[in-house]
């Protein structure tokens, strides 16, 4: 089956003018992008916090496999602490691409949310190969960008039947599993029947066109030169737009829970980084900030330093 | 013992916590229990689970579980609890605030909003699992009924997302009540965020509530608040203890142990430009002296300059606010650095206790700076490096009994302090052996998070029988090649509030009588390994 002329059908026609199709997947990647951003600069400006680190600390030479930091040396201020580079990405390796906690904690979820990353990791994977071929001529392929659409046409094959596998299973777990169906919001059931509905679509699209190297390489260059994507056929139309509305969700729902991660482990669980001078202007600057709890003082407003500094005897009591 | 404390729910829907405010949300089945070894495996041979007085129902809320620690009064008028429920709401908006809370502000957030409610976190719990797995305890309950509570209310634009969403969770007094209490089944092991994939924080999002119960309502348990940093900071201890009474009780201590052990015992007052000031645990005095008179027993036989200090909270090394209130935990870790710092000393080493090792290596690091800023060092270290030091002579056979280590939350998952203590173990004590698990994978005693401070009503009861029944079990199956009363065990756990959890455990059991179990510290055990000192210097007596 080939691509049909994209003035030849009604819906496909109108979405596959050219503009209005390029526009709004660029739009979404744009949005996308943006909100993903913005989490992260909400993250990022978040005032330093007080120490809340968490063994294991991988990234502590010598101590990082069995938990172990730095406290653990007699007068630990006059060592110079050694510390890992490597650790620390095998560690987040594991637990990105290999979803290790959940393995060790939680088998029954494992296989389908394991499917479900790994078939969004080989989606992405199979972009970036797409991507990679782009400065190589279309027609006549060379023996590199060829390997790279071919490899690229499998991974994405196999990212959808991973990703079908993964939402669809764990759509059921959340609804007929009495330990997850009470904390499963419909924000939650949303975002799993999307990925489903857009790794399905991909199926479809995949195993609908006949020369589906061919086709998913021009989409991409049609919408890389922004001049649409002539001549595709409809299922991937439709796989397109449900990526693109999965693209502009992503930062407003649960799902953007992997900007988080660097967070989470970086900025609290492995953060035992000691005072230096700069953080130190920080604190003393949040220290100054006015405390407005109810039971800070007789004298609501005074700051931090003011408060923690205070003689016994303002606190209340029960009631 | 009754067979329950009114009827579990298998499964307990979120919006549950605010209704039916007059009933128990759901019980606890002594049969849903995770069974002990024998000879702890017999129900009806356990001691009796104490049930509210109608007194008590009539006079505190009593609507959670069967148990209260809390004392919350009954018979608040509408406009209390109104004015109660507003106080919740705008303590949650504080919450979210950068001047309010830049203590916690991050890791609260990435906590609040990027759960992926996988459940986890939930076999890591030993509260939850060891309560046969209650829907009321899984750790992600009460956090998932105050991350909804926050989007509902403390959020701009929330109710409106709450009902587009299907948050049906709302706010009333029977809520607010419920939470108080819920809020203090947790012992903020934290083993539920060591197994996150996201390293989401539950009881970090515990904590912060408490915080909003504390610094904005002004509820929180009394032994914490009132008996504990109140008094902590008024009287010097929250034992009451003044410092003429703390420094009259370790002269007792110090001529006692002079007496039993032959060697002269002499613990220094206030010596300015001391190179290490010990700061132990005022309750060590009270419960366990010889945990005291060990330390100055190696600290003089390793010829180390040190001091203790009797000025108010310089002789009491706890921190209660670490449990429940920034401001208080601020307070203590301050005035702790100031009296330090006016006694010229090089450092401060943490005496045998979890939290306190918490608060000041960690936790309070980034408060005590500019002139506040000073050494700080852990037990732990310090013992190791007396051990090794080659300045005293062991005999390691004069510790040849059964002896178990338990890692308490604070000094090992906390803050990776993991060996130390194992490397003397393994030294001293031939017949060393691990429990399973342990390490930064080990279960709480079941009275962190300040829980083994609160033994209201049938408070005690739920902690030995619910929240220490993993530790307990792992005890048992440590010993399990000598479980019965001929031979003497010993749990070393370099922590008050873990061995006070120990004491009230094996109490409540009679472990010491079926068992021949005791508990006691790691500096007890360093000491009676000594060759210089004659007699055993363990009395193996009740604490």
């Amino acid at each position: 089956m080939t691509g049909i002329p994209a003035a030849e059908k009604g819906i496909q026609g109108i979405l596959m003018s050219g503009v209005f199709l390029v526009a709004f997947v660029w739009g979404a990647v744009v949005v996308s992008l943006i909100g993903i951003f913005w989490r992260v600069v909400v993250l990022v400006r978040q005032p330093v916090h007080l120490r809340w680190e968490l063994a294991p600390i991988p990234r502590e030479k010598s101590r990082g496999n069995y938990g172990g930091s730095y406290l653990e040396e007699y007068e630990w201020w006059k060592k110079s602490r050694e510390q890992s580079t490597i650790a620390p990405l095998i560690y987040m390796a594991k637990e990105i691409f290999l979803l290790h906690s959940v393995r060790m904690h939680n088998r029954s979820l494992w296989p389908f949310s394991f499917a479900l990353h790994l078939g969004i990791y080989l989606f992405f994977a199979a972009l970036f190969l797409h991507a990679i071929s782009l400065p190589f001529p279309s027609q006549p392929r060379t023996a590199f960008s060829g390997a790279c659409l071919d490899i690229a046409s499998t991974a994405a094959f196999c990212s959808y039947l991973l990703g079908i596998a993964g939402a669809v299973g764990l759509l059921l777990k959340r609804y007929l599993d009495p330990e997850l169906s009470p904390f499963s919001s419909a924000g939650a059931y949303f975002n799993l029947l999307l990925l489903a509905a857009v790794f399905g679509s991909g199926a479809w699209a995949w195993l609908y066109s006949g020369d589906r190297v061919h086709e998913a390489d021009c989409l991409i260059r049609g919408f890389v030169a922004f001049n649409g994507a002539p001549g595709i056929s409809e299922p991937f139309v439709v796989h397109v737009i449900l990526f693109s509305l999965f693209c502009i969700c992503l930062p407003f729902t649960n799902m953007v829970h992997f900007v988080a991660k660097y967070f989470t482990y970086h900025s609290v669980m492995w953060n035992d980084a000691p005072l230096d001078s700069r953080m130190e202007r920080r604190l003393n600057d949040l220290m100054s900030e006015p405390v407005e709890w109810d039971t800070a003082g007789p004298e609501r407003g005074r700051s931090w330093a003011e408060v923690v500094a205070e003689k016994a005897g303002n606190e209340k009591t029960n009631p | 013992m009754p067979k329950r404390l009114g009827m579990k729910k298998r499964t307990l829907k979120l919006a549950d916590i605010a209704r039916d405010g007059d009933r128990v949300l759901t019980g606890i089945r002594v049969d849903d229990l995770v069974p002990l070894p024998s000879p702890y495996d017999r129900i009806e041979e356990q001691p009796v689970w104490k049930t509210l007085t109608d007194e008590q129902r009539k006079a505190f809320v009593c609507n959670l579980d069967g148990v209260v620690a809390l004392n919350l009064p009954a018979g608040r008028s509408e406009a209390e609890k109104n004015k109660d429920i507003q106080k919740f709401i705008s303590g949650m908006r504080k919450l979210l605030s950068r001047e309010n809370n830049w203590t916690f502000l991050q890791p609260l957030l990435l906590s609040l909003d990027y759960c992926a409610r996988c459940q986890t976190c939930s076999d890591a719990c030993p509260v939850y699992v060891a309560s046969g797995r209650n829907p009321l305890y899984r750790p992600t309950w009460r956090t998932e009924v105050f991350r909804r509570l926050v989007g509902k209310y403390a959020k701009p634009g929330g109710r409106l997302r709450a009902k587009l969403g299907g948050n049906d969770v709302d706010l009333n007094w029977t809520t607010l009540s419920r939470l108080y209490e819920l809020s203090y089944r947790c012992t903020l092991c934290r083993r539920c965020a060591q197994s996150c994939p996201m390293a989401v924080d539950n009881a970090l999002l515990t904590r912060e509530m408490r915080k909003v119960f504390s610094q904005e309502l002004g509820w929180a348990p009394a032994e914490l608040h009132a008996k504990g940093t109140v008094l902590h900071l008024e009287a010097g201890s929250p034992s009451g203890m003044k410092p003429r009474v703390a420094k009259d009780n370790v002269q007792f201590i110090d001529e006692d142990f002079s007496e039993i052990t032959g060697v002269e015992v002499a613990s220094p007052w206030d010596e300015e430009g001391a190179d290490v000031m010990l700061l132990h645990s005022a309750g060590e005095m009270l419960a366990y002296p010889a945990g005291l008179a060990a330390f100055a027993i190696l600290c003089g036989a390793a010829g180390i300059k040190w001091t203790l200090s009797s000025e108010k909270l310089g002789y009491d090394g706890v921190n209660y606010g670490l449990f429940y209130d920034d401001i208080q935990f601020a307070k203590i870790a301050v005035r702790h650095a100031q009296i330090a710092k006016k006694l010229k000393v090089g450092k401060i080493v943490m005496g045998e206790c979890g939290h306190q090792h918490k608060a000041a290596l960690a936790v309070s690091d980034r408060i005590l700076i500019g002139d506040l800023s000073i050494r700080r060092e852990s037990v732990m270290a310090f013992l190791e490096h007396i051990v090794f030091s080659g300045k005293i002579k062991f005999d390691p056979s004069k510790n040849n009994f059964p002896v178990t280590l338990h890692d308490p939350c604070n000094i090992v998952r906390n803050l990776g302090i993991v060996e130390p203590q194992r490397r003397i173990l393994r030294y001293l004590c031939p017949q060393f052996r691990e429990m399973t698990p342990h390490g930064i994978e080990n279960y709480c005693c079941g009275g962190g998070g300040g829980l083994v401070l609160m033994s209201e009503n049938n408070f005690a009861d739920w902690r030995a029988i619910v929240a220490g029944r993993l530790k307990l079990k792992q005890i048992l199956e440590a010993f399990s090649d000598q479980p019965g009363p001929e031979k003497r065990k010993y749990v070393c756990a370099p922590c008050l509030n873990c061995k006070n959890q120990f004491r009230d455990i094996f109490r409540h059991y009679g472990v010491r009588e079926k068992s021949n179990i005791h508990h006691g510290g790691l500096a007890e055990l360093i000491v009676n390994a000594m060759v210089d000192i004659r007699q055993p210097f363990l009395q193996w007596e009740e604490h």
